[in-house]
């Protein structure tokens, strides 16, 4: 990143290679799997890094920098967001994850948990997926929040139980249906 | 010390952060905090299953657009930097100090050429040698005086024609030592240092290098001096860098490459 600042900028390509796809990833499960609103996201990023390169100051890792550009792009887009439509009303029948073709349950449980990740907050959202970034610590996310790292823990372990509770009501609908479903085709083939 | 929230602490059981023994005591206080075996195995599931998210690769469009978007302000900051040194040029250029020495330096030879069209002294080799000599310290003391410039473009075109100087006499090591510690500008520091680097053989030049180690604040000149340094294998650099490394805002490259020079220089 200092060769970016003494302005060699064609450098930033070989740190874009290496953290487009953990950028991308964050921004995929936070968006509950937008891959278009994702991929222009992932570019305002490296657009913004190239823009504000300067405050990279080498205190901090370059992961915490760069996700801490990705936490504010995405408070921005979900700034947006709330402004230009109802986020209820965007929930789409489609899914966007990839699945085993051939693991139907896990298909399945896929599914419920893009469906239930819907709804949760968009900050509940982020502060798991913040926790599954590799190479990112506790402290580091707590120090992009603004937060003590304790509290990042327990928001994460408030949001996961939350996430679980409606998971496990999802998976409870899909089973009664796929009972019933089972119980049509049983009467029909009577 | 603050008892830590049980929360937490399953937040670190769940990512596996807790040693076998630490688990089992989280574990084993579970109920008390509310949670029961069955909570924490759905915990654990989901967390799992969060990570088996597949996101796949994104598109190739988005790597069309960064590099794009890259060469782009390649091409904007290379536009900047052009349209800098053409204005600071347009502006020396009037009656800068390289076209005084370039003057000077004309008369000079003016003068002795109508002398010795005259025939006032025969041409001897001695005679040659010493306008020789004269033009290269007339011209030393020039360059020595466009160090002084206000302008640090001025400075970088001293340094420069130092650089074709065949050997440096102890006013030049002076000038560039004083530039390398004290100029504000990092590339007049950094081309000084370039420079220094050609009488590395000088003990005086080594020393002066280890002593600028301590006056370096920009990550460029720190990376070369550690360089350098290691080339050079001079070891009286070691305690210097190792000073460097207890300033906590160090630059995060430039600490990882001091560190690797300490390494090799003890």
């Amino acid at each position: 990143m200092s060769h970016v600042i003494d302005g060699e900028i064609d450098k930033i390509s070989i740190l874009y290679e290496k953290y487009k796809r953990p950028i991308y990833s964050y921004f995929f499960k936070t968006t509950c799997g937008d891959r278009e609103t994702s991929e222009d996201l992932v570019h305002t990023v490296f657009y913004r890094a190239i823009r504000y390169k300067h405050s990279f100051t080498g205190q901090g890792s370059f992961t915490k920098w760069i996700f801490s550009i990705a936490h504010n792009v995405g408070l921005d887009h979900n700034r947006k967001k709330r402004n230009y439509y109802n986020y209820e009303s965007e929930v789409r029948s489609g899914h966007s994850i990839m699945y085993d073709e051939n693991d139907y349950e896990k298909k399945e449980q896929l599914a419920s948990l893009e469906f239930a990740m819907k709804k949760l907050e968009d900050e509940e959202r982020e502060i798991i997926v913040l926790g599954k970034i590799e190479g990112l610590r506790y402290k580091e996310i707590a120090d992009m929040l603004g937060t003590t790292e304790g509290n990042v823990k327990v928001r994460i372990f408030r949001a996961i139980r939350k996430l679980k509770d409606i998971f496990i009501k999802i998976e409870n609908v899909r089973y009664e249906k796929e009972g019933s479903k089972g119980k049509d085709n049983r009467s029909a083939s009577r | 010390m603050k008892k830590k929230d049980p929360k937490e602490k399953i937040i670190d059981l769940l990512q596996g952060n807790l040693t076998p023994e630490e688990a089992r005591e989280v574990i084993s206080g579970l109920e008390k905090d509310g949670i029961d075996a069955g909570e924490l195995e759905s915990l654990r599931r989901i967390s799992h299953l969060i990570e088996s998210v597949n996101p796949g690769e994104p598109s190739s469009d988005m790597d069309r657009r960064f590099y794009e978007m890259l060469a782009n302000e390649e091409n904007e900051a290379l536009a900047a930097e052009k349209s800098l040194i053409g204005k600071r040029w347009f502006q020396a250029s009037s009656f800068n100090v390289g076209v005084r020495i370039a003057a000077g330096i004309a008369l000079f030879l003016l003068g002795w050429f109508t002398a010795s069209w005259s025939g006032q002294k025969s041409n001897t080799d001695r005679e040659m040698a010493d306008v020789s000599n004269k033009l290269t310290d007339l011209k030393q003391t020039l360059v020595l005086t466009m160090m002084q410039q206000n302008s640090s473009l001025e400075r970088i075109k001293a340094v420069n024609m130092l650089n074709e100087f065949d050997s440096a006499d102890e006013r030049i090591i002076g000038s560039l030592l004083g530039a390398l510690n004290h100029d504000e500008n990092d590339n007049v520091r950094l081309l000084s240092l370039e420079a220094l680097i050609r009488y590395s053989s000088n003990p005086a030049v080594r020393e002066g290098l280890v002593t600028s180690i301590a006056n370096q604040s920009s990550p460029m000149i720190q990376l070369r001096l550690a360089e350098v340094m290691v080339a050079l294998n001079e070891r009286k650099a070691a305690p210097e860098f190792q000073k460097v490394l207890m300033n906590s805002g160090l630059n995060y490259s430039v600490r990882n490459k001091i560190k690797e020079a300490v390494t090799v220089l003890l």
